[in-house]
């Protein structure tokens, strides 16, 4: 039997689980990919990672407390990044070993509360995504979240990009950096948050990081990409899900893995395309 | 007024010295270079200028204020290896930054500005105002970080070795610009390792090497005996080249 490409794209779009974690994988996917270009180019990496993984204890100690898992991922992960100052500070060591500590540290407390209070959440989904468990609710809050990020990027995109090029000068100059470094971690937690059920808090980090490292590849100047870095997220995001619908695979593997295969792609493409024009001179 | 004054300064850094008992003060119009080796103090010299440490005794003013009190006149261009060359950004959009205070919420990067135009003009980058920052020679990005701080139109203009690792052309082409700056009455502090005799056109030059070895005109103050003095007994063979020429004009 003959299928056509458009019957093979429309199936999965005839289950409302399917439409419901195609939407908000997409919003997950603008959410992070907006902010991502700010982590590759002020080097957060790594930080991000860390983020992600205290995420982990918020959410056990707020299903112990019977609070909204949102409260205390958000506060966790806030928390965390200001640990990391502080340790980074006071005991003065590098960065990432500051990092280092404070996210195993933070990761394990979550695995252990997590294992003691054995609850009803399943942790693979908490650490890997699971879109096609996402309910609308979960999609509205998403969307909102995504909305914040937007909004707050979109007012103060001039203050980021100066913070982010040169803190030093951007605090001479009058900017109020304390405060707008804690907003920017603030909307990374809000991010990680958003993207729990989608890719989960491992994956979450391939959303920060890869689109902004693929957009940095061809873009020239900030806007452009930002612009490019949500397009490669986005397209990521709807390739994954498919991809795993059919394959029967993994869907924040999916995702994860089509932005890696996308930065490799443009990646080689770039490298033979100078490799030419360089022959051809 | 003086447009810089420190008295007594001294910062330490928990257990590290890094200033003791730093005393000058400078009118405004004046070009005043900070020379001493790496560690000696120079960028913390500058950061208390800046408002970003407070000395742990003694006093610093900046225009007769407490130098947290004098955002928007003091500009600052740190060292050149402090920030990420491969921003995507372009010149133009790195100098008008300079004008970021004063734009209000709700604008875009539109960096289109008489006042972006005309710092661009000063430092003669109006040719590369669109080029890529990560294109630019070192020389090139110093002068971009100047027009920064020209379109910000500051008072007090503090450089962090702004003339680091730069060939001749590009250091006579960077003092020149500090030179018309001056003309215009802003004070310039510029910090360096290097003790070079282009250093005859600052008006004082401060030897700091964790203290204040000398304070003074250079004719005055580039002694042997002063330099040995800051750089050590060792470390002044590297500069017997420039020792010479100093020589000449004492
Ligand atoms: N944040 C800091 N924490 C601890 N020590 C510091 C810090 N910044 C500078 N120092 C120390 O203070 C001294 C002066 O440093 P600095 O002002 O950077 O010198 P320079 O700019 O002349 O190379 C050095 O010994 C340096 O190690
Ligand atoms: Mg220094």
């Amino acid at each position: 039997m003959e299928v056509g490409m458009l019957e093979l794209l429309a199936e999965p779009m005839g289950y409302e689980f399917m439409r419901v974690a195609t939407a908000t994988s997409i919003i997950v996917a603008v959410t992070c990919s907006i902010l991502s270009s700010f982590v590759v180019l002020r080097g957060w990496a790594l930080l991000g990672d860390a983020i992600s993984h205290s995420v982990l204890p918020g959410i056990a100690i707020a299903l112990a407390l019977d609070i909204p898992y949102i409260v205390g991922a958000l506060l966790a992960g806030v928390g965390s990044s200001a640990l990391i100052g502080l340790v980074e500070s006071r005991a003065r060591i590098r960065n990432d070993t500051a990092i280092g500590v404070v996210m195993t540290g933070a990761f394990a407390t979550g695995l252990i509360l997590l294992s003691w209070m054995r609850p009803a959440v399943d942790v693979f989904h908490v650490l890997f995504g699971n879109p096609i468990g996402v309910s609308p609710n979960d999609m509205y809050i998403s969307a909102a979240i995504g909305a914040l990020v937007l909004l707050t990027v979109a007012v103060l995109l001039k203050e980021i990009v100066a913070y982010t090029f040169d803190p030093i000068f951007s605090k001479v100059i009058g900017i109020p950096t304390t405060l707008l470094h804690y907003v920017l971690m603030i909307l990374l937690s809000l991010a990680i948050v958003s993207a729990l059920n989608t890719v989960g808090i491992i994956l979450v980090i391939t959303l920060l990081v890869t689109p902004g490292a693929t957009a940095q590849l061809i873009s020239r100047n900030i806007t452009q990409m930002i612009g490019a870095s949500i397009l490669i997220a986005v397209s990521s995001a709807i390739v994954g899900l498919y991809l795993s619908y059919y394959l029967s695979i993994s869907s924040g593997g999916a995702i994860a893995g089509v932005a890696t295969a996308i930065f490799f792609g443009v990646l080689v493409t770039k490298t033979l395309m100078r490799r030419l024009r360089e022959k051809n001179r | 007024m003086y447009a810089i004054e420190l008295e007594s300064a001294t910062l330490r850094y928990d257990d590290v010295v890094a200033l003791r008992e730093v005393t000058f003060r400078s009118e405004a119009g004046k070009m005043i270079a900070l020379i001493g080796p790496n560690g000696a103090g120079k960028t913390s010299i500058l950061k208390m200028l800046a408002g970003l440490v407070k000395p742990t005794s003694g006093r610093v003013k900046v225009l007769g204020k407490d130098p947290s009190k004098t955002r928007g006149l003091v500009a600052y261009t740190p060292q050149r290896e402090e920030v990420y060359w491969e921003y995507p950004l372009t010149v133009r959009d790195v100098v008008a930054m300079g004008n970021i205070r004063r734009r209000g919420v709700f604008r875009w990067l539109d960096s289109h500005d008489s006042r972006v135009d005309t710092a661009l003009r000063l430092v003669m980058l109006e040719d590369l105002a669109s080029r890529k920052i990560s294109e630019l020679s070192g020389g090139q990005q110093q002068r971009t970080f100047l027009a920064r701080a020209i379109c910000q139109g500051g008072e007090v203009y503090l450089l962090d070795e702004p003339i680091a690792g730069l060939d001749a052309p590009s250091e006579t082409i960077l003092l020149e610009i500090l030179k018309t700056l001056r003309d215009q009455g802003k004070t310039i502090v510029m910090a360096t390792h290097d003790i070079s005799a282009t250093l005859e056109i600052f008006d004082y030059v401060a030897l700091i090497r964790n203290r204040l070895v000398a304070f003074g005109p250079p004719k005055e103050v580039l002694t042997s005996e002063n330099l040995a003095n800051t750089y050590g007994g060792s470390t002044i063979a590297l500069h017997l080249d420039d020792l010479e020429k100093v020589a000449k004009w004492r």
